[in-house]
């Protein structure tokens, strides 16, 4: 093979469909960057499929094929971009037209050096190589959710409604910059979500669950499907029968997974580079600080196998890696783009990404999690005397300003005396992130990530991430019930 | 060409739609829809006083949903040339076979198109002059500067930001319906963070609307971010328990949206609903009317039909409290046994209001009495299948109707059907955010969540 693989599908494409090579791209880049300190074009091609199961028929599917070009020149802290998903040579000329314009806002202009593009090779062997759309076959996909639609009714006998949606995605990304880089990604997603609604002498209940990663249809195992089926119904059920939170300030366990949804908010927000270097994060001036116990360490890694937050390269064209964001209790590392890492004198650290090319790339997470930790989860919970039990969050948001956060449970449960005992609706865990994270008491060693679904949101950009945590004790928790 | 936003005509929009469907029909499908959109803007982003982001956006896409025998497939794709469209039609269709059938799946009723109901005034050119938007963000700079700082307090970053675009939608059926809809949009915002003593919070305010005309001015939207910014610093929780609560028009929009959220069709026929079932009933407390305007002019979410060619309709959604109906499509509508409201597209307009008037802020404020003011919600959700309500919020502690300490790291949680009883006033202080359109709203009981 001549090229490497990733590079043969952007020719195939992204280059050949719209008589782009090198040469072209080389001679765009030096129009774009004309008055700027550095310039980057993101091209971006995908396929996408969806089926949803509704009322119990598979009867709506869609199918979606995009393409687009963002186009960015750099200057000082001053950025300029344009996007189109007009991919002939003389749409992209005028693209590069306007952002020339909208960088000469800033100031005068000096000449670009024209720009040699070297391909480079990125068989980083994080995902498939497949592309997840590539059968014809759309029997497997109906099938599927008819299984889900049978699985969840026979579970509970008061299950009503069964709606479930099944998408598979390849997007091909490539990147040409003014230094010469040029560098591809091929990146599969699919995903199962599934939710149910339960209905008993008139009291309605809800869950939901769901599933994914960086696959093809052939990553839903039987097992992964049934299990998604049975959390989605065992929520609903638990909340037909939960009675209202009590309030107040007590220890909270959270169980393992996507509960770590916590130290994405309270911790990684307040750690993206450019949060810093505007000088709006509460850990702005905290770094090498002693912030929390010793037994916990945070970590960004974008270099997991298989998992949606994972980057083979980033979306400016830097290998995703791992970064220790907290280790052993002490702040220690922050997450870079090239424009942030760049005005702040650091390095790149894998973390740039966008929603899609019509988006500026940004600092954001990839895959954020704490490390496990020594305890036996059962003894964990039998510890405390009187608290809430979350195994499942359903979201969170933080103001990484004042470090105050907010997370709501959808499965919950109180503890007492040691023991797991009435499930309660309605806990939200409100806080501040430094200080919750001094009071972290039991670190478990039941480490999990989230089952794939999870995404997160910043300036309007939406993006899959991985979030993850073994069973863990926070102490002095504001937890606001409803009675 | 319509404006250096649109680079697609009219003519070549319908021709690719048409063309779509035609295809669509010859490939086996008995009924289809394609609408195509193009479109883009500029938008421009300050950080105290330099320019940080300007952007240039240019959009296009083209979807095509094919129906047969109760089977239906649809596909979008983002060019339009002539190998694009035939694949889309190729996927539409091969979707639409293996899809399994539900007899409610179809176009809209042919009596339902809205061939000729009057467009509402939608578009103003929304103007490409970098260098003037530059020069208006420098003015809103300057706004926020003028604004008076309350002593020991700094203004330690300021963000303004423009957005101005414009889209044409062309919409063709094998019905033969065939129209197409140009509109803008403007926006400005601008954010502000306030320091003191060591700490720091933040706040925005925005403005959006079809016409530049109707947008807030630079120093209202610098006074109500500044104010907002400076007054939270220093909040504090409060106890736990029970009490009257304000909303500001901001976060009032949220109940609208959960009482649209329980009204829409989808929710209704899965019940996944608190108000399940509920058209006729009285929901909210006797003096509230929330009425839908589709052909508002100049309303955001103002349009002569939806996603399907169906008009709405000027309507009482509660009329005294009393449901009068649900925000439906055709295949809802087929499913509850009911006729499409035209709201394929989602809901148009709607406006909050009370036959009670309550007054402006400062009247709200003494309703309250001796309460919490809300005026951000930061987090939480509502459970739409059991209506509980549950946000973490910021705001003010009120006493005897005057404003007193600031309040955060709280949460407010209810249910939503006793929620909608206990309005007891909603204020002339209206503000528009999107199509929700509210004054405060004063509820009697609710129970928030502080220290113990």
């Amino acid at each position: 093979m001549n090229n490497p693989p990733n590079m043969d599908w952007a020719r195939r494409l992204i280059l050949h469909p719209n008589q782009l090579d090198e040469v072209e791209l080389s001679r765009a880049l030096e129009q774009l960057a004309a008055g700027a300190d550095f310039a980057d074009m993101f091209f971006e091609s995908t396929k996408s499929r969806e089926w949803r199961l509704d009322n119990g028929k598979v009867s709506a599917g869609s199918f979606s094929i995009g393409q687009g070009l963002g186009s960015r020149a750099v200057r000082g802290d001053q950025v300029s971009f344009a996007h189109t998903s007009d991919l002939r040579p003389e749409a992209i000329r005028s693209a590069h037209r306007t952002v020339q314009a909208l960088t000469r806002l800033g100031g005068g202009a000096v000449a670009a050096p024209s720009v040699p593009l070297v391909p480079q090779l990125t068989d980083h062997g994080l995902y498939s190589r497949k592309d997840p759309l590539a059968s014809a076959n759309l029997l497997s996909w109906v099938q599927l959710l008819e299984k889900v639609d049978m699985q969840a009714r026979a579970a509970h006998p008061a299950v009503r409604q069964v709606n479930a949606s099944l998408s598979s995605a390849h997007r091909v990304v490539l990147i040409a910059n003014t230094d010469g880089q040029l560098v591809a990604d091929a990146r599969p997603v699919t995903r199962l979500f599934i939710h149910v609604v339960l209905e008993r002498a008139g009291t309605r209940a809800q869950g939901s669950a769901g599933v994914g990663g960086r696959y093809g249809l052939e990553g839903l195992t039987d097992e992964a499907v049934a299990s998604v089926v049975s959390q989605a119904v065992r929520v609903a059920t638990v909340n037909l029968d939960a009675r209202p939170a009590p309030g107040g300030v007590m220890p909270v366990v959270l169980g393992p997974g996507y509960a770590g949804v916590l130290f994405h908010e309270a911790v990684g927000h307040g750690l993206e580079g450019d949060h810093h270097r505007k000088g709006l994060s509460v850990f702005a001036c905290r770094m090498g600080e002693r912030i929390a116990p010793e037994m916990v360490t945070v970590l960004d890694d974008g270099s997991l196998p298989g998992r949606l937050g994972s980057v083979g390269v980033d979306d400016e064209g830097a290998p995703g890696q791992r970064t220790a964001l907290i280790e052993n209790g002490v702040l220690t590392g922050l997450m870079q783009d090239r424009l942030n890492a760049r005005l702040m004198d650091m390095t790149p650290t894998g973390n740039a990404r966008r929603q899609s090319y019509a988006h500026l790339p940004m600092p954001r997470m990839t895959n954020t999690f704490l490390l496990a930790g020594q305890e036996d989860p059962t003894d964990i919970v039998a510890s405390v005397a009187r608290g809430i039990y979350a195994p499942r969050m359903g979201g969170g948001q933080v103001d990484i300003t004042s470090g105050r956060f907010n997370f709501t449970a959808v499965e919950a449960y109180l503890i007492e005396d040691g023991k797991i005992t009435a499930p309660v609706k309605g806990v939200t865990l409100v806080g501040v992130g430094h200080e919750a994270l001094r009071h972290i008491r039991a670190v478990g060693h039941d480490w999990a990530l989230d089952e794939g679904i999870a995404t997160c949101g910043k300036a309007g950009q939406t993006v899959s991430v991985s979030v993850g945590q073994p069973t863990l004790r926070i102490d002095e928790m504001v937890v606001s019930g409803s009675v | 060409m319509i404006s250096a936003y649109i680079s697609d005509s009219e003519a070549d929009l319908r021709a690719a739609s048409q063309q779509a469907v035609e295809l669509a029909l010859c490939a086996g499908g008995k009924q289809a829809s394609a609408s195509a959109v193009s479109g883009g803007g500029l938008q421009l982003g300050l950080r105290d006083g330099r320019l940080e982001t300007a952007v240039r956006s240019g959009h296009r896409s083209l979807n095509l949903t094919v129906f047969k025998d109760g089977r239906v497939g649809s596909a979008s794709t983002t060019t339009l040339d002539a190998e694009a469209i035939k694949r889309l039609v190729q996927e539409a269709v091969s979707i639409m076979q293996w899809a399994q059938p539900d007899a409610d799946n179809g176009l809209a009723d042919a009596a339902d198109l809205a061939h000729d109901v009057p467009q509402p005034l939608r578009y103003e050119p929304a103007g490409d002059d970098a260098a003037a938007m530059a020069e208006e963000a420098s003015g809103m700079e300057r706004a926020l500067h003028a604004v008076e700082m309350p002593a020991g307090t700094e203004l330690r970053t300021s963000e303004v930001g423009l957005n101005c675009s414009e889209a044409l939608s062309v919409m063709v059926t094998s019905s033969g319906f065939c129209r197409a809809t140009l509109a803008s949009t403007q926006a400005r915002w601008c954010s502000a963070l306030a320091a003191r003593d060591g700490a720091m919070a933040r706040d925005y305010a925005q403005s959006m609307a079809c016409r530049r005309s109707d947008l807030r001015p630079a120093a209202w939207l610098a006074e109500w971010a500044l104010r907002g910014a400076t007054g939270q610093l220093g909040a504090r929780t409060v106890p736990s328990g029970t009490g009257p609560v304000l909303f500001s028009p901001r976060t009032a929009q949220v109940l609208i949206e959960d009482l649209v959220g329980a009204l829409m069709g989808a929710a209704q026929y899965r019940r996944a609903s608190f108000l399940a079932g509920a058209l006729g009933e009285q929901v909210a407390a006797d003096h509230i009317d929330l009425i839908e305007d589709p052909f508002e002019p100049w309303g955001l979410a103002s349009g002569a039909y939806d996603a399907e060619g169906v008009a709405g309709s000027r309507r009482p959604i509660l009329d005294a409290g009393v449901v009068g109906g649900y925000f439906l499509n055709s295949l809802n509508a087929r499913r509850l046994g009911m006729r499409t409201t035209g709201n394929a597209s989602g809901p148009y307009n709607l406006t909050l209001s009370s036959r009670r008037p309550g007054g402006d802020g400062l009247a709200m404020r003494r309703h309250l009495g001796t309460g919490l003011l809300v005026t951000a919600i930061t987090g939480g959700r509502t459970d739409p299948a059991t209506g509980h309500w549950n946000r973490a919020v910021e705001g003010y502690w009120v006493e005897d109707g005057v404003p007193g300490f600031p309040v955060a790291g709280i949460t407010l949680s209810g249910d939503m059907r006793t929620m909608l009883r206990g309005i007891t006033h909603v204020g002339d202080d209206v503000e528009r955010f999107g199509a929700f359109r509210t004054g405060s709203i004063l509820v009697d009981a609710m129970h928030i969540g502080g220290r113990a």
